[in-house]
C-alpha cells in the first residue's frame, strides 16, 4: 500500500511539476507540506515577511534581494490533505552592483539598483500524505508574479560625457515546486525540509545602452542561476488558532522567511 | 472642496440649533409622572409621547438602516395599501397628523381620547420621542430618500444581490465596518472606555492583518472574540448628557438629530474614503457601501414601513428610541466596568431624551 501511495506521489508530483502551465514562484515561504486549516477543513490566513535572495545571470552575474511582506488566503481540505491558497503583497528589489561599471571610462552612481514597493502576487498549491502518526510527505508547486515594473536611475560618466540612465526591471516571475517530509513532534511542533527547484526570470530595459555596465548595455531577459535548492523549517502552534511558521531556503543563496497563521474554525464572515 | 463645504454647513446648524433640543428633553423627562400633553392641533412638531411598545425596527436593531446615517430610511411601494388598519394603530400616534387616517377620525374627538387615555406607569420613564420643528423639510427629505430607495438603491441592491454570493457582499460589508475603526476607537477613549478601545485596536489589526484587509472577521464571536465596540460620536455625546436636539432628516443620509449629526460629521473625517482621490472617488465608494449594505437587509425598511399608519413619524420614533436605548445601554456598560460607588460620567443618567 504504502509502495502505491509513494508511486502515486511520485508521479503527481512530476505531472505537476512538468504538465501544470502558470507562473509560480517564491513569493513567501513554502511552508509545512501539509495544510493549516482545521481538521474538517477549512480557512486560513497568513501574514508573512520573507527575505529572498538569488542569483541572476545574463551577460554576467547579479544578486537579487527582495523584502516581500504578504497577505494570505488558504483553504485546505480535510484531513489537511491537500490545500489551495493565494497571496498578494509588496516587495522591493535591490541588485547589488547592478549599475557598478567593469571598465574605467565609465563611472557610475549608485552603484546598487533599488526600488521600493512593488505589489505581486502569488497562487499555490499543496497535497499531503500522512505516513503514520507523525510523519508525511507532500509537494507543493506555487508561482508568482510581480505586476509592477522595478526602476531606478543612474548618473555618471561615459567617455567623459555625462549621462542619465533609467533601467527597469520588468515582468518578473517566479515557479517553484518542490516536496518535503514532515515530522510532528510534541505539542503539535511540525519539522518539514526537502528539496526544490526554482525558476525565476525578469525583463531588464534600459533608457539608454551605457557600456561597461552590464546591466545598461542591452535590453536583455535575466534568470536566476541555479534551480535546484533545499528548505526546511518549522511550524509552532502558538495557540488561540495561531501558527508561527520560520523558513529557511537555499539555492546559491540563502532566504528566509517568517509566517504567522491563523486558523478559522468557522466560515471567517 | 465640497466636503469642506458639507462640513461647514453641518457644524454650523449644529452650533445654531443646540438650545431646542435642550427643552425638548427635559420636557419629556419632567414628564415622566404626568400626563404628557399633546398638541391639540395634531402637528408632530411638538412634544407627543410614543408607545413603548418596541417598533418592528427597535426589535432588530440595525445601525444600518434606522440609526445609522446612511440612506435608510427608505419606505414601501404603497405605504397606504400596506398600512396597518387604524384599530391596531399605536395609540401614540397622533393621528391629525397621519395621512392614512381618514379625515373624519381627526375631528371626531379622537385625539382628545388619546390625549385622556395616554398615563404613563407609576415611576415609568418617560417614552421617547424628538423634538421635531423641522417636520416639514424631514417630511419632504424623508419622501426623497424614500423614493430614492425605492426607484434607485432598491432594484440595484437587489440586482447586485443576485450578482454576487452572500458570502461575499458579507465580505464588503466587514471590510467597510474595518475602516469604521478610527471612529470607534476614538469614541471608546472619549467615553473614557480604554478597555474597549484596545479590544477595538486589537480588532482591527487582527482583521487587516489575518482578515487580508479586513474582508474576513477572525476577530468575531465564533472565532476569537474581540467584539466590535457598539459605539459613535453620536453616543459618545449623549453619555455625556448632550440630549439630541431636534430630528432632521438628511437627504441621502436618513434619520438624525443635531447630535447624531456630529457622528455623521465625524465619521466624514474619520473615514479613509473621505481622502481618496479623484474628487468622486469616496461618494462611488459610498454609493457601493450602501449598495453592499442595502443588498443584505432588504425587506427591513418595508416591513418597517408597511406596519406603520404614519412611516415618518415610526421611523422617528424608533430612531429616538433606538439611539436612547444605545446610550443607556453604554452607560450601563461603562458603569459596570468602574469600582463601586464611583461615578463615571460627568453627567447623571436620564438627564433626558437620548
Amino acid at each position: 500500500m504504502a509502495k502505491r501511495l509513494m508511486k502515486f506521489l511520485g508521479m503527481s508530483f512530476l505531472v505537476v511539476l512538468f504538465y501544470v502551465p502558470g507562473n509560480a514562484a517564491a513569493g513567501g515561504l513554502f511552508g509545512p507540506p501539509q495544510s493549516l486549516s482545521r481538521e474538517k477543513g477549512g480557512l486560513n490566513t497568513t501574514v508573512g515577511f520573507d527575505y529572498h535572495e538569488d542569483k541572476f545571470e545574463s551577460d554576467g552575474t547579479c544578486v537579487f534581494r527582495q523584502n516581500r511582506v504578504y497577505s494570505q488566503v488558504a483553504y485546505g481540505g480535510a484531513r489537511h490533505l491537500w490545500e489551495v491558497y493565494g497571496r498578494i503583497g509588496i516587495a522591493d528589489l535591490e541588485i547589488e552592483d547592478g549599475f557598478r561599471s567593469r571598465i574605467n571610462t565609465t563611472t557610475s552612481s549608485p552603484n546598487d539598483f533599488e526600488e521600493n514597493e512593488t505589489p505581486f502576487g502569488a497562487l499555490g498549491a499543496k497535497v499531503f500524505f500522512p505516513l503514520g502518526g507523525a510523519f508525511g510527505i507532500g509537494a507543493f508547486l506555487q508561482g508568482s508574479f510581480f505586476f509592477g515594473d522595478f526602476g531606478d536611475e543612474v548618473r555618471g560618466h561615459w567617455n567623459g560625457a555625462p549621462y542619465k540612465a533609467e533601467l527597469n526591471v520588468r515582468d518578473l516571475w517566479e515557479i517553484t515546486s518542490g516536496i518535503s517530509v514532515s515530522a510532528t513532534v510534541p505539542r503539535g511542533i511540525i519539522l518539514y525540509a526537502g528539496p526544490f527547484i526554482h525558476y525565476s526570470e525578469a525583463r531588464v530595459t534600459s533608457s539608454r545602452h551605457i557600456s561597461g555596465i552590464p546591466l545598461l548595455e542591452e535590453d536583455a531577459t535575466v534568470k536566476n542561476k541555479t534551480e535546484i535548492g533545499g528548505y526546511g523549517g518549522i511550524s509552532v502552534p502558538l495557540g488561540r488558532g495561531f501558527h508561527l511558521n520560520a523558513e529557511g531556503r537555499y539555492s546559491e543563496r540563502f532566504s528566509v522567511g517568517v509566517a504567522v497563521t491563523y486558523t478559522y474554525q468557522n466560515r471567517g464572515l | 472642496m465640497k466636503h469642506f463645504c458639507l462640513t461647514v454647513l453641518l457644524l454650523v446648524l449644529l452650533a445654531g440649533g443646540g438650545a431646542p433640543r435642550a427643552d425638548a428633553s427635559s420636557a419629556v423627562a419632567a414628564s415622566a409622572s404626568a400626563p404628557i400633553l399633546l398638541p391639540s392641533s395634531g402637528n408632530s412638531n411638538q412634544l407627543e409621547p410614543v408607545s413603548q411598545e418596541p417598533t418592528a425596527r427597535e426589535s432588530k436593531p440595525d445601525p444600518g438602516s434606522v440609526d445609522s446615517p446612511e440612506m435608510g430610511e427608505p419606505s414601501a411601494d404603497e405605504p397606504e395599501s400596506r398600512a396597518v388598519p387604524a384599530k391596531n394603530a399605536p395609540e401614540s400616534v397622533v393621528p391629525g397628523t397621519s395621512p392614512g387616517i381618514p379625515e373624519e377620525e381627526k375631528t371626531n374627538g379622537h385625539t382628545d381620547d388619546l390625549e385622556s387615555d395616554y398615563v404613563p406607569e407609576e415611576g415609568g420613564e418617560a417614552p421617547a420621542t424628538l423634538y421635531d420643528p423641522l417636520e416639514p423639510f424631514n417630511r419632504a427629505m424623508y419622501h426623497v430618500n424614500d423614493k430614492l430607495y425605492f426607484w434607485l438603491l432598491k432594484p440595484v441592491s437587489q440586482t447586485y444581490g443576485e450578482v454576487v454570493p452572500e458570502p461575499a457582499r458579507i465580505s464588503v460589508r466587514n471590510f467597510f465596518s474595518n475602516l469604521a475603526f478610527p471612529v470607534r476607537f476614538l469614541s471608546c477613549l472619549l467615553q473614557a472606555d480604554f478597555s474597549g478601545a484596545v479590544k477595538e485596536s486589537g480588532r482591527f489589526v487582527v482583521n487587516t492583518l489575518w482578515g487580508v484587509g479586513g474582508f474576513l472577521d477572525p476577530s468575531s464571536k465564533n472565532e476569537l472574540d474581540l467584539p466590535k465596540q457598539n459605539v459613535d460620536l453620536g453616543q459618545t455625546l449623549g453619555i455625556y448628557g448632550l440630549g439630541p436636539g431636534f430630528y432632521i432628516v438628511w437627504p441621502f443620509l436618513g434619520p438624525s438629530s443635531l447630535r447624531d449629526t456630529v457622528d455623521i460629521a465625524g465619521r466624514h473625517f474619520l473615514s479613509p474614503v473621505s481622502y481618496l482621490n479623484p474628487w468622486y472617488a469616496p461618494m462611488t465608494v459610498r454609493g457601493y457601501e450602501a449598495v453592499n449594505d442595502t443588498s443584505l437587509r432588504i425587506g427591513d425598511y418595508e416591513a418597517l414601513k408597511g406596519a406603520a399608519i404614519d412611516p415618518y413619524l415610526s421611523i422617528r420614533d424608533a430612531f429616538a428610541q433606538y439611539r436612547k436605548q444605545k446610550i443607556e445601554a453604554r452607560k450601563k456598560h461603562l458603569t459596570k466596568q468602574l469600582p463601586s460607588g464611583e461615578e463615571k460620567m460627568p453627567v447623571s443618567v436620564g438627564s433626558g431624551i437620548e
